[in-house]
């Protein structure tokens, strides 16, 4: 049973037929790598997974129970993933550690004492224990992406929702990130990742699905995929990134 | 007391002729503010009948001079209402309601200036509409709006020279008064010249570090 799943989902930003079709399917503990060119809706479908974005048709499932779009179904269902942006969105106003008890505080009514308790150990995960108390603003981008990591774990979602999560960062803080989300990986957390990372995607994912201009166009394995690509985009759009 | 200097003969009245001035569009601002902060809220809800009646209370009073507006409750209340209303309570409705409009868009603005992002983590990690506002998005808007809150006070401050055309007693009346009493129309006017703006300049000078400091962090 895959615990998320969608059926011709289709959305459109007035005009622009954003999503077309798209049916996919991701299992309980599986890596998902959805790659493309930009504004080929890979961050439209992960904002339509957690109702970011509103669907115009088609249905998404979740442990095969189709969404509501009634409002508290939508705060309910959210609770279920975990979502990592490209540009971080941390709360600028508040300290690493304030930034992953927010969400157990507020939402999960968890005590300070448990939420912060909690925190230390995700921020000791993703190796920032010496930074819980530092602002945003003093954090490099890598180590802004792996706080948004520890927030979004601290509301123990079952899928976490990547968007393009080290397209902002500095090359050499790419690396820690990557690292953390291949230990996550690791311990067979359910995961989707838009990421223009191929390192990644054919050493952590289990299987990628190729989008362009909305569509669907390839979908597989990884290794098979990226060594072996069916359709003449993909294999322009493997060239033009490995050749960048 | 004859012998004295005019300026200090009329030190005092000056004084709490200032303090009048002061009170006053604190009055103006804080109260103002409270309405327009509660507006700006139903300003960017959902709610389509709220939205626009708060849209065109901010038009309205933003629209049209203070002075007509003073006039219209000076001389509007008691007709409409039968109301006999002091020239103090005329001066602060009318400063109050005049000034809840501009807060109203400061507010808004305000709310509106935070980053599409920081909604989109606040629902991602499950929090409602208003504890996203509450808890994420207020907190930053009310950074963005001291600036220019800090200028809409020293814009009402100004404004409220024109409570002495209905006879009001404050900072700008006093000149008059004095000048009056005097016949020394220079003295009288340089001396409200320069209170008024002592007070703006020094206010000036706070929203500039206030600023800064807002940069800083």
């Amino acid at each position: 049973m895959p615990i998320l799943r969608t059926e011709n989902v289709n959305k459109h930003f007035d005009k622009l037929h954003v999503l077309k079709n798209i049916s996919f399917s991701v299992e309980q503990a599986e890596t998902l790598v959805i790659l493309g060119p930009s504004g080929s809706g890979k961050s439209t479908l992960l904002r339509c997974l957690n109702q970011l974005e509103r669907v115009d048709s088609g249905t998404i499932y979740f442990e095969e129970r189709p969404l509501s779009y009634e409002r508290k179904a939508i705060y309910r269902n959210r609770r279920n993933f975990g979502m990592i942006f490209q540009s971080f969105n941390l709360f600028p106003q508040k300290t690493a550690l304030e930034n992953v008890t927010l969400g157990p505080m507020t939402v999960a009514r968890v005590s300070r004492a448990e939420a912060e308790r909690e925190a230390r150990v995700l921020l000791e995960k993703v190796k920032l224990t010496d930074k819980a108390h530092a602002y945003p603003a003093k954090l490099s981008g890598g180590q802004q992406q792996r706080v948004a990591i520890a927030r979004a774990l601290a509301m123990r979602p079952k899928v976490l929702l990547f968007d393009e999560p080290t397209s902002a960062l500095d090359p050499e803080t790419i690396g820690d990130v990557l690292e953390v989300m291949r230990r996550l990986a690791q311990e067979r957390t359910t995961m989707i990742v838009v990421t223009h990372e191929l390192g990644f995607a054919r050493e952590i994912a289990e299987r990628i699905i190729f989008m362009d201009i909305g569509e669907i166009i390839e979908e597989g394995p990884s290794q098979e995929l990226l060594t072996r690509p069916k359709s003449a985009r993909l294999t322009a759009f493997l060239d033009a990134v490995l050749h960048k | 007391m004859e012998s004295q200097p005019v300026v200090v003969q009329y030190a005092y009245f000056f004084l709490k002729a200032t303090g009048i001035t002061l009170v006053l569009s604190a009055l103006s601002l804080l109260t103002g503010s409270a309405i327009g902060f509660l507006f700006s809220l139903l300003r960017i809800s959902e709610n389509r009948a709220l939205s626009t009646l708060t849209l065109v209370y901010a038009e309205v009073f933003r629209g049209s001079p203070l002075l007509v507006q003073l006039f219209l409750v000076y001389f509007g209340l008691p007709i409409v209402f039968h109301l006999d209303v002091s020239a103090f309570t005329t001066v602060a409705v009318s400063m109050i309601l005049y000034t809840a409009g501009y807060m109203t868009e400061i507010f808004r603005a305000a709310i509106q200036a935070v980053d599409r992002g920081q909604w989109d983590a606040s629902y991602s990690i499950g929090m409602t509409y208003t504890q996203a506002l509450c808890k994420v998005v207020i907190p930053q808007a009310m950074r963005i709006a001291v600036p220019p809150t800090l200028g809409q006070f020293i814009s009402i401050l100004k404004d409220s020279s024109l409570a002495s055309i209905i006879g009001f007693m404050e900072l700008t009346k006093a000149g008059m008064a004095v000048r009056a009493r005097t016949s020394n129309t220079l003295f009288a006017f340089a001396i409200v010249t320069c209170l008024y703006f002592m007070i703006c300049y020094s206010l000036s000078i706070a929203s500039r570090r206030v600023e800064l400091r807002l940069k800083k962090t």
